[in-house]
């Protein structure tokens, strides 16, 4: 496999595996550590199955995402040391300090590995390694080989190849190789993990995963752009039944979510050449005529069209609630706590967009409360509590917004632990308090507020309560806490159930960037300065063999004048009534999302919203006919 | 608790004197990034920011209270404020304390208080040998104001 195929794919992710494998790395240390501990405790690998499990899948996951950036050697290396420690537990390997210095000195190569890589230096040698672990793990025989060693699956589990091809409009909407990965472990085990080259230039990652879930659960994964094809895995000691096929198979049709954007993007072309059929009409005074009526009919179906066509983008929001469980389970393995997730309200259909965007900020929660909300067994047994916890996630429609929910019943925000680290930040005067749970919320909320004493480990990459905020307001929703001292504590999203998406091109008028909805859009001209005629106040170039007024923007919002030989004009209107918005440049054209203006400072002329493109600086939204025809 | 009594004030600094918000009018705080510059927008409001998602109008206090321009430093603070439905951030030189103030040392305006800002003030406190300019939030970003200050006509 040519590793400068997959090289610009690698560049996308490579740091976020530098990051994990940091991450791992500090697992693995620890559970060797522990399992050290119960190896000397115990004099044998009777109470460590669970140290080991944990072990093997650490290893695993390096594996899997060395295996997927490239990194081979690191792959390899893991391979044998989860190879090993598989053999300690199951086939009766010796287990002695023999061992455990070899998996602490693998441990510290794989660390190299991934510096040397990080660094762009050479990786140190691992065959001694390797060799190593070969001896140690002998009886166990010939296992090098990936595929052979891993194709046992648990009875009730099926055994899924799933294939995913990283495109661009993909990655737009948040869909790469490592959203695909995580979804795949949230629904079960990800066995085997490898980029395949197809074609050159193109890539394919190839993950084999052992799940439970039923077969339409996984199907419904290829909405996403992944292939999904069921393995008959060797039925070793399967007491599996063969599953019906879901029922639902004839009245499902998966596309592709770039397909409903083009469904979409056509509709609002559609729209616009029924505007035009409109001005017809009406300058013809036909408005009485059949066509005047077929106008009429065309104009709302095409409405109906519109809203089916947005419809489809709409999925049930249990999708990412049930991830949750897996995050859950392993939470409360890592902090020793009892949770049960009761879920509710899972059908209930909200835009994908809006999904993908949620996902992150629901995880942050959930982990925020079942570290910091709650408590554990012992301590709610103190308290009169049941030792094992509820975690609510529910969700529910109403009008035109979705209202998610996330309660616990723990022990509510430490207020008072809150406002003294609030205070030690000048978050908080020396006299105010917490009582107000919009005040507390807004201090959990603060940039650089995060209790990072106990979050490090399990808040992992620092998505704070401030980015659940963000993303909620970013998507025109809001966010609300409601704290009980020793109850529990309810968090609240209230969302729009589709988001303000549309097409705008990016123009550049003295510098600054502005965006104009490709709605109201003609077409855009290259103009030479030149070519400009002046006519009293007015400018006018010629087009089309007629005439069309132009007017500045720079000159309309007081900016300074270009001095370039040529500029682009925006031309909107309809025939007859158009007229073009001159801008130093057309930079480009992107999907966004508008953002209403709704303080009254804000409200100029020509201004209709403002939307982002990734930098945390608003752009402002023309509106083109204000601006030509005002 | 006595918080009833004592009220808490952000205190924050425009043109070399010092004025104090109400601390729950207070949504957050932060360096000045970036301003999306808002053409013929009223002279104090500098342009648009986004907090959180939201579009808010950043408005110069140095302006709004009748100074000179000068140029945002390191020092310069957003403070978001909150007061009806609305929110905006304010532009001052700079802000940093926390101060609670008893209510006997506030005392009304003078109605003789000369410049702009006196039309904004909700009080005056004197606390050690501090003179202190307690402003009144919703006085500072209503409309109606804005629209006599600005001389611009129909907003609204």
């Amino acid at each position: 496999m040519s590793a400068e195929q997959d090289l610009s794919f690698q560049s996308e992710f490579i740091d976020d595996y530098f990051a994990e494998c940091e991450e791992h790395l500090s697992t693995l240390r620890r559970q060797l550590l522990a399992l050290d501990g119960a190896r000397a405790g115990s004099n044998g690998a009777g109470n460590t199955s669970s140290v080991t499990e944990g072990l093997m899948r650490s290893l695993h996951s390096v594996k899997g995402l060395s295996a997927m950036v490239g990194i081979h050697e690191v792959e390899q290396l893991a391979h044998h040391m989860e190879e090993y420690v598989r053999g300690i537990t199951g086939d009766g390997l010796p287990f002695n300090e023999d061992g455990i210095d070899a998996l602490a000195a693998a441990i510290e190569t794989i660390e190299k590995m991934v510096e040397s890589r990080k660094a762009g230096s050479i990786t140190p040698a691992s065959e001694e390694m390797l060799l190593q672990f070969a001896r140690l793990s002998s009886p166990a025989g010939d296992s090098s080989d990936v595929e052979t060693a891993i194709v046992t699956v648990r009875p009730g589990e099926t055994l899924w190849d799933i294939q995913f091809s990283p495109a661009q409009e993909r990655a737009a909407i948040g869909i790469n190789v490592n959203s695909v990965r995580e979804r795949l472990a949230a629904i079960g085990e990800i066995l085997h993990a490898a980029p395949l080259i197809r074609e050159p230039g193109e890539i394919t990652f190839e993950f084999l995963v052992s799940t439970s879930r039923r077969d339409s659960e996984i199907l419904a994964l290829e909405s996403d752009g992944l292939r999904c094809t069921r393995r008959e895995a060797p039925a070793a000691e399967s007491t599996e039944k063969p599953r019906a096929l879901p029922p639902s198979t004839g009245s499902f049709v998966r596309v592709e979510m770039s397909r409903i954007d083009d469904l979409m993007r056509m509709m609002g072309d559609l729209v616009i050449t029924r505007g035009r059929l409109g001005t017809v009409v009406a300058d013809g005074r036909l408005g009485d005529s059949p066509i005047g009526e077929i106008n009429l009919i065309l104009e709302r179906q095409l409405r109906e069209m519109r809203e089916s066509v947005t419809r489809m983008r709409l999925v049930p929001v249990g999708q990412i609630f049930e991830r949750m469980r897996f995050v859950i389970r392993s939470l409360e393995r890592e902090q020793r706590k009892k949770v049960r997730l009761e879920i509710s309200g899972g059908d209930t259909e909200i835009d994908k967009m809006v999904v993908e965007r949620i996902f992150d900020p629901l995880l942050h929660l959930i982990r925020n409360s079942v570290s910091h909300g709650i408590e554990s067994p012992t301590d709610r047994t103190a308290s009169g509590k049941a030792p094992e916890a509820v975690i609510t996630l529910s969700a529910k429609a109403a009008a035109d917004r979705v209202h998610i929910h996330i309660e616990d019943d723990g022990r509510g925000v430490d207020r008072s632990r809150v406002a003294e680290k609030a205070r030690t930040l000048n978050l908080l005067g020396p006299d105010e308090d917490l009582t107000d749970d919009t005040r507390l919320l807004n201090v959990l909320c603060s940039p650089g507020f995060s209790t990072r004493d106990q979050a490090d480990l399990t808040s992992g990459r620092g998505v704070g309560l401030g980015v659940v905020m963000t993303t909620a307001t970013e998507l025109g929703g809001s966010f609300r806490l409601h704290s009980v001292d020793g109850e529990g504590a309810r968090f609240e999203l209230e969302l729009p159930l589709t988001l303000m998406i549309a097409d705008a091109l990016i123009v550049n008028s003295a510098g600054q960037r502005f965006a104009i909805l490709q709605g109201g859009v003609n077409e855009v001209l290259r103009v030479e300065g030149q070519s400009v005629k002046a006519m009293e106040s007015n400018e006018l170039i010629p087009h089309r063999g007629g005439a069309l007024p132009i007017r500045r923007l720079s000159r309309i919002f007081g900016q300074a004048e270009s001095s370039a030989k040529s500029f682009h004009v925006v031309v909107c209107g309809n025939k007859g009534t158009s007229a073009g918005l001159a801008v130093d440049r057309v930079v480009g054209q992107r999907e966004i999302v508008i953002r209403p203006i709704t303080d009254p400072l804000l409200k100029v002329r020509g201004i209709t919203g403002a939307t982002e493109l990734g930098d945390g600086r608003p752009v402002l939204i023309l509106d083109v006919v204000e601006l030509t025809h005002g | 608790m006595d918080n009833k009594q004592k009220r808490t004030f952000i205190l924050f600094e425009v043109a070399g004197s010092t004025y104090a918000a109400p601390s729950q009018s207070v949504q957050q705080m932060h360096m000045i990034e970036q301003i999306t510059p808002l053409p013929n927008a009223p002279e104090f409001v500098d342009g648009a920011v986004f907090v959180r998602g939201q579009v808010l109008p950043a408005m110069n206090l140095r302006l709004r209270f009748g100074f000179e321009r000068t140029a945002n430093t390191l020092r310069s603070r957003l403070i978001i404020v909150n007061s009806g439905n609305r929110t905006v951030a304010l532009i001052a030189d700079s802000a940093r304390e926390f101060l609670s103030i008893p209510p006997d040392e506030i005392q009304p305006p003078p109605p003789s208080i000369a410049g702009l800002s006196g039309s904004y003030l909700e009080g005056i406190a004197t606390v050690g040998d501090r003179i202190i300019l307690i402003i009144d939030i919703d006085k500072i970003i209503r409309t109606e104001s804005v629209a006599s200050i600005g001389e611009r006509h129909g907003e609204n």
